[in-house]
């Protein structure tokens, strides 16, 4: 029903798993990076798979479900923190079906299924989103914060709102799939 | 705002119409969809304004703790392990280990060992309000609220609270074994009866009636001293009404000398606030009344508050008391073990406007490598979908079927004095007395929507998507205006897996404002071929009234549709003055 | 105005990324660290630099008066913040997304809190460990509590970006050095 979203075809890189990933986003240390499908990295969004840990061997550091969307300008980043005074990075591994809105910050630790996130949001460093929770526009919410499963939050700093329907999966499940659809490229 | 469809939960009401759309207080009655149940049993709508609910299990909301229920009561209804709450900006604080001491030499001692040094205290990462600050640290990390239970067991208004609670608890024991045997309860108290004539009314709540119909010694002479022995006097007669065997309660402390003692109040409020230098100093209202028990009128008295905890709901219909919503115990699954939700049995109506949407796609096309476009298309969209007065505009509904038998569906506009009186309209403001000052023409016959089939979820979804809207697009709009006119912009346009897309037309009249939104009728036939066990003929007569075939059920629900803002001709100024 | 001229001065043990925007007379000092993606101009007067400061992706530092912008050592300017402060002190934060107006002089272990808009009329000093936070920027004066602890994270931040970084990221080297 919804009208497509257009993009130019020559700015997107598509794989085979039907990721698609803008020419013009900043991807830092992309062997360390994991899309799960049908993801889509919007321009301008910079995620930093460079911020790994420290050690021997592959590291994953950003990994990320089906059915994403990184909006244009966000930053993805892992979260660090000194422990038992060593100095590290931490993987962020985010669910399926979560869509981040434009301009927003994710230093995030972990964040499940069905997670919304609005735009010009600030999520704080190991921060643990629960699934199919929901940020408004605009929240700030501070490091180290949990939000529990099918709960909105909202404000600076950002807090319980409300609980979320219960028929709230189903909702961002379509909704997600239903982006992926429409978001198709446009010959020029 | 883009156009849309709302449902009408009756809400147990007697009057089988919903509120006309254009009374702000309909909202209440609507309803998106997804937010909607369905109880079986009743063959009905219900929402979240008219369900019963039920707490099934308790959390904590950032440690993620499940609380048996019968430790939540003695737990206050907040976290007993390590979550508090700033009391400054209500962020949740963690809890840090102290620095080590200064080597005082003026530059940063940076310590290269691990840092673990207690004592330990609270910080807010948000505003960095520590716990220290109001002088509480902790010996461990773990166990903060063990720890802290000291301080808040000997706060005075926590005493003061047990004390209380003492003294009420042989009364409130006393008054629930009498309203367990009943009988001789009302009798007893003839000035409580009045009050606890509620069914429902549990011992508690019977308890409080009862105390707040007696005679309160004392009342009428005010006076803390002579109250003992006038109190006495009174009293001697209440007993034998009441039955009500208290003796009088004497509080911890006297509340003229409680400012002395540091719980707030009189000359030393009034000596702080006289010294105030900065409104900081005070704190808010919502840091006192929200986030704390005692409610310290300084902000620097303020104490970090143990997070409330949350629930998990079970929902029952209203009127069977059948679960409607069962969520599963574990606090941070999202499955249920009962989900009855109207999605599951209503077809999803979703509207659209096929100007607007026009316009949109060669918005988006336009705007395409604009980067920085996406703000001020936002602001565009919203304006895309007004309709100007005295124009005629179609709309398109579409409507999916949930169900796995086909549906046959029959629209219709609710007529807008039907259920209201005109008398009182016309009474009230002379421009809503006039009709709807638009008219809005539906699809007559009724039309069939497919059943819905697992196999199209698991189709590669987004290449069927992908090739209907394709073709979709430039086949509507070659449609429409290859049949000279508007031929086929009323009627069913395109049937598809289990979508049914049909199309209706909106004529606005030339003085119209305000929104084109109106109350549509969707009644829908299905065949039923698992009659329910418990037999639907005996259940439930009066719903399925098209019964002639045996095995056809019929269904009907009210929905608002707004299609979105007229924009009125240019006088508007002539016009308000009318 | 004469176009700006472009001036680039930086330490050799500072960990500059190639693709940073930089713009007019900047000196960097040693051990600072400038992620990708962050911009630093020199408008009108010059922009100095000290040790250990960490200036995240995104991030924004711009000098629109004729005097010497001045930042001082181990200050933290997280993503996409923009700061335009005649001076800054030491170790202060300017936390993610926050902006901060050229009225506006940093003293020593200030935080500015993630989101704050700070765009006084008139020319204010934030005094040591003055907090900015919320909606409304709100202020208050944080203990110190925990600065040591802070200071040794900071430390060890550089410290692993300073070997991180140049592993997946080229650099930028000054004019001169």
């Amino acid at each position: 029903m919804e009208p497509p979203i257009y993009y130019s075809k020559a700015e997107f890189i598509e794989t085979d798993t039907g990721n698609k990933v803008s020419r013009r986003a900043t991807i830092a240390g992309p062997q360390n990076i994991i899309l799960g499908g049908k993801t889509i990295i919007s321009t301008g969004a910079i995620i930093r798979g460079d911020l790994r840990r420290t050690g021997p061997g592959h590291a994953v550091v950003i990994s990320l479900g089906r059915y994403c969307l990184v909006g244009e300008g966000c930053v993805m980043r892992p979260p660090y923190k000194t422990y038992r005074g060593n100095f590290n990075y931490y993987p962020m591994k985010i669910g399926d079906h979560v869509h981040i809105g434009a301009n927003s910050v994710v230093e995030a630790a972990q964040i499940g299924n069905h997670v919304e996130i609005g735009k010009n949001c600030v999520i704080g460093k190991f921060t643990i989103i629960k699934d199919c929770a929901k940020i408004a526009d605009n929240t700030i919410i501070p490091p180290n914060t949990v939000v529990p499963a099918l709960s909105l939050f909202a404000g600076n700093p950002g807090r319980f709102v409300e609980d979320l329907p219960e028929s709230t999966q189903e909702m961002v499940e379509a909704q997600t799939k239903q982006y992926y659809t429409r978001f198709q490229p446009l010959e020029r | 705002m883009p156009p849309s469809v709302r449902y009408h939960c009756p809400c147990l009401s007697n009057s089988p119409f919903p509120p006309p759309p254009h009374l702000a207080s309909s909202s209440y009655s609507f309803h998106p969809l997804h937010e909607l149940f369905f109880c079986e049993e009743c063959d009905a709508v219900r929402c979240n304004r008219c369900v019963t609910v039920e707490v099934s299990s308790y959390y904590c909301p950032n440690c993620l703790f499940e609380v048996p229920s019968a430790s939540v009561r003695a737990e206050k209804n907040r976290c007993a392990r390590n979550c508090f709450l700033c009391p400054n900006c209500r962020n949740t604080l963690s809890v840090v280990p102290s620095d080590p001491p200064d080597s005082g030499d003026g530059r940063l001692a940076v310590p290269v060992s691990s840092l673990n040094e207690p004592p330990f205290f609270l910080y807010c990462n948000h505003c960095r309000w520590d716990s220290a600050e109001v002088g509480i640290t902790f010996e461990k990390p773990t166990g903060l609220a063990a720890q802290l239970q000291k301080f808040e067991d000997s706060a005075p208004d926590s005493l003061e609270f047990e004390r209380l609670k003492e003294h009420f608890e042989p009364f409130i024991r006393a008054s629930s074994l009498s309203s367990s045997t009943n009988l001789s309860h009302p009798a007893a108290h003839p000035s409580s009866a009045a009050h606890s004539h509620h069914a429902h009314s549990t011992s508690i709540t019977a308890a409080a009636s009862a105390a707040l119909a007696r005679e309160i010694p004392g009342v009428s002479k005010y006076n803390p001293l002579s109250r003992s022995t006038s109190s006495r006097s009174t009293t001697g007669k209440d007993r034998s009404v009441n039955k009500d065997e208290m003796t009088e309660y004497r509080s911890r402390l006297e509340i003229s000398k409680a400012s002395v003692s540091g719980s707030g109040g009189g000359e030393t409020d009034v000596e702080f606030m006289r010294h105030l230098e900065d409104i900081g100093q005070v704190a808010t209202l919502e840091q006192r009344w929200v986030n704390s028990w005692a409610t310290p009128l300084q902000t620097r008295e303020l104490k970090p508050l143990r997070i409330p905890l949350h629930s998990k709901r079970s929902k029952r219909c209203p009127a069977c008391t059948h679960i409607l919503i069962k969520p599963e115990q574990k606090a941070q699954s999202v499955r249920y073990k009962i989900k009855l939700v109207a999605a599951n049995y209503l077809p999803a109506i979703t509207v659209a406007l096929p100007h607007a949407q026009r316009l949109m796609t060669e918005l988006a096309k336009k705007s395409l490598g604009k980067s920085t476009s996406a703000a001020a298309a936002d602001d565009d969209k919203s304006s895309l979908s007004d309709m100007h007065a005295g124009k005629t505009y179609p709309f398109h509904l579409a409507l999916s079927n949930p169900l796995y038998d086909p549906i046959t569906v029959r629209l219709s506009v609710q007529r807008m004095h039907v259920s209201t009186a005109p008398s009182t309209k016309e009474s009230g403001s002379p421009e809503k007395a006039r009709r709807p000052p638009f008219a809005v023409s539906l699809p007559t016959s009724s039309f069939s929507v497919a059943a819905f089939a697992e196999a199209w979820e698991y189709e590669d979804d987004e290449d069927m998507f992908g090739a209907d809207d394709s073709e979709d697009l430039p086949g509507r709009g070659g449609r429409e205006t290859d049949a000279k006119g508007k031929v086929r912009t009323v009627g069913v346009l395109e049937k598809r897996a289990n979508v049914t897309l049909v199309g209706g037309e909106v004529v606005i009249g030339k003085e119209a404002r305000g929104n084109v939104k109106f109350n549509m009728l969707v009644s829908y036939t299905y065949r039923s071929d698992d009659p329910s066990p418990e037999g639907n003929e005996a259940d439930e007569p009066s719903k399925s009234p098209s019964k002639a075939g045996p095995e056809v059920k019929t269904f009907a629900f009210y929905t608002v549709v707004d299609l979105g803002q007229i924009i009125p001709r240019e006088e508007p100024k002539a016009d308000s003055e009318l | 105005m004469p176009p700006i001229r472009d001036k680039f001065t930086i330490h050799s043990k500072a960990v500059v990324c190639q693709d940073v925007e930089l713009k007019g007379d900047i000196t960097i000092g040693s051990g600072t660290i400038v992620h990708p993606k962050a911009t630093i101009f020199a408008i009108a007067g010059p922009i100095v630099i000290g040790t250990g400061c960490i200036i995240e992706e995104g991030a924004i530092i711009v000098n629109r008066r004729k005097e010497v912008m001045r930042i001082g050592d181990d200050n933290l300017f997280e993503i996409g913040c923009r700061v335009e402060s005649p001076s800054v002190g030491n170790f202060n934060t300017v936390s993610t997304r926050a902006r901060v107006h050229h009225t506006i002089r940093l003293s020593s272990y200030c935080v500015i809190g993630a989101g704050v808009l700070l765009v006084p009329t008139e020319d204010q000093v934030l005094e040591d460990y003055t907090v900015v936070y919320g909606p409304a920027a709100d202020q208050r004066t944080w203990s110190g509590r925990g600065k040591v602890q802070e200071a040794d994270l900071r430390r060890k931040h550089a410290e692993y970006l300073r070997e991180m970084l140049p592993k997946f990221n080229r650099l930028r080297r000054g004019d001169g050095t």
